[in-house]
């Protein structure tokens, strides 16, 4: 089986998933436009805050702005693809991932592509405004580096993110169930994840630094590209591709071998 | 067809608060979710106020501890106070079963509003929990005068009726929209914005303040918590009170009048 083939398999789902959703067309809007609330409702809470703080850990109003653009435009890249893995355990319940594999591509492929959420666009384009305004913001010297340092950043830190979903997300072939593990990474990202790691205490900063690497997904690369001291040294931030390739790799491996354990329900 | 107003306690809308109630204790498990939660919430909202207030004292005359309690409280609440009616309202109306609620001996209305009675009282015990634990992680203190205290307490049911109120005519619109799962949400993502559960109005531009003074919202969390940490005293505690009793009587009577339309609205779904 060629790679366009399955390329083409994938586009095909991803089409029918669109022209589904856009059968509720009043609801799509408004989802699109909740979508894009709940994600300036952070930055929303950072500027109102900071008008009257006038800094966080150090960090001036444009420089938390590019930390946190960068952190929802890796968060949009990764819900692009993987926005469908939230509903692992449905399918693992219900039977529904038998169907995944009597068809000719890749499970995790069909499960990623089988229903795109159109709205994760919203995301994607908030992200890349408050990324945009940030970056004409703030003092970077653009030189080849930066900018190869800013786009490996957003693709290390989407893979962050889905590796602590599809890596949770293999427990539910043994357990029927990963929801709860999952939203809690989701939570810690989405919470901890927009604001310069340093502000949290040593202990807890180094497991968000070492274990769960959620310094990689934004501030590190970010401290990097603003020249900024952390509490490591400043090219660790180039690390975060690195670190993302690595720990999605985990995930692949352990959801595939997770997978072998399917039992399918039911029938 | 549909049963008169009346305010006289039916068995039928104990059963429903027992319904909820039970319901709330069916999934459990939740609650220790919610904790954890909760709990590092509140640490991560201490590190980042504490790293906003960088050693300062006091910000716009508001003590860094003060700001603690603040949001520890309104974490609490927001557990309490939760929009369990439109959920009801919207389900019954998707699935179309509102056709046999409505023609139950008691309103639809009473039979909602008794729903999520009973869905706080089932959420209470957890606070028996919480209350303590957040005694240590979010430092929380009790209000320090009697007058606070007394007045937070009734702030605090005047802040669930304003909430009541609003989300009963959200449900509503589903008699005209069938699903009104994209405002709900909507609502529910900014509401905690507005009501000042997130940021205090004190900290607020000028601007985004005076607009959420003309607002509803900040009934269900600023104001109840002002007096709970004891920034409005004396005079003040009775003016915040008066204004979230006007919004009680606006929002109630807007609710009302939706009613009285929604009901010849109701198109039933497959039943």
């Amino acid at each position: 089986m060629s790679l366009t083939h399955t390329l083409s398999i994938c586009w095909s789902l991803i089409r029918a998933s669109i022209r589904g959703q856009m059968q509720y067309r009043a609801s799509f809007l408004m989802e699109v436009a909740s979508g894009l609330a709940y994600q300036s409702m952070g930055f929303v809470f950072i500027w109102a805050v900071l008008s009257s703080f006038q800094s966080l850990g150090g960090w001036s109003l444009r420089e938390i702005a590019l930390l946190y653009g960068m952190r929802l435009t890796a968060h949009g890249l990764y819900m692009l693809c993987f926005s469908n893995v939230v509903r692992i355990d449905d399918f693992v319940r219900e039977g529904g991932y038998d169907r995944f594999l009597v068809r000719p591509i890749p499970p995790l492929l069909q499960l990623m592509f089988s229903s795109i959420r159109v709205t994760v666009v919203g995301d994607v384009l908030g992200g890349i405004v408050i990324l945009m305004a940030a970056l004409t913001q703030v003092d970077i010297a653009w030189s080849a580096a930066n900018v190869a340092l800013l786009v490996l950043a957003l693709i290390g830190g989407a893979l962050i993110d889905g590796a602590f979903q599809i890596g949770p997300a293999a427990l539910t072939f043994r357990f029927l169930e990963s929801w709860t593990l999952r939203i809690i990474f989701d939570d810690i990202f989405s919470r901890f994840g927009s604001y310069p790691t340093s502000i949290l205490d040593r202990p807890i900063r180094s497991v968000l630094t070492f274990i769960v690497p959620m310094a990689f997904m934004a501030y590190l690369p970010a401290a990097a590209l603003l020249g900024r001291e952390t509490y490591l040294p400043l090219w660790m931030g180039w690390l975060s591709p690195l670190v993302g390739v690595i720990v999605f790799g985990l995930a692949l491996w352990l959801f595939v071998r997770a997978s072998r354990g399917y039992q399918s329900s039911g029938h | 067809m549909i049963a008169p107003v009346s305010w006289r306690l039916h068995p039928g809308l104990i059963a429903c608060t027992m319904a909820a109630i039970r319901r709330t204790w069916a999934y459990r498990t939740r609650f220790v979710l919610w904790v954890v939660r909760m709990i590092a919430q509140l640490y991560l909202l201490r590190m980042i106020w504490m790293a906003l207030y960088a050693g300062q004292d006091m910000v716009e005359g508001i003590p860094a501890n003060m700001m603690i309690v603040y949001l520890t409280v309104a974490m609490l609440q927001e557990f309490l106070i939760q929009p369990l009616i439109v959920f009801e309202i919207e389900q019954r109306i998707m699935r179309g079963t509102v056709a046999s609620d409505i023609v139950r001996p008691v309103g639809f209305m009473h039979q909602m509003l008794a729903y999520d009675f009973g869905g706080i009282l089932g959420r209470a015990p957890v606070l028996l929990v919480a209350i303590p634990l957040s005694m240590v992680v979010g430092s929380l203190k009790l209000p320090l005068t009697p007058a606070a205290a007394a007045g937070y307490a009734v702030s605090l049911i005047l802040a669930y009726l304003i909430s009541l109120m609003i989300w009963l005519v959200v449900g509503m619109g589903g008699f005209w929209m069938t699903s009104t799962h994209g405002l709900r949400f909507l609502l529910s993502t900014i509401q905690s914005f507005l009501a000042g559960a997130v940021v205090p109005l004190w900290f607020l531009p000028d601007i985004l303040r005076a607009v959420l003074q003309l607002l509803p919202f900040q009934g269900m969390a600023f104001l109840p918590l002002s007096i709970f940490v004891g920034q409005a005293t004396g005079i003040d505690i009775l003016v915040a009170l008066g204004i979230q009793l006007f919004w009680v009587i606006v929002l109630a009577l807007m609710a009302a009048l939706v009613w009285r339309r929604a009901q010849w609205k109701l198109v039933v779904q497959g039943g």
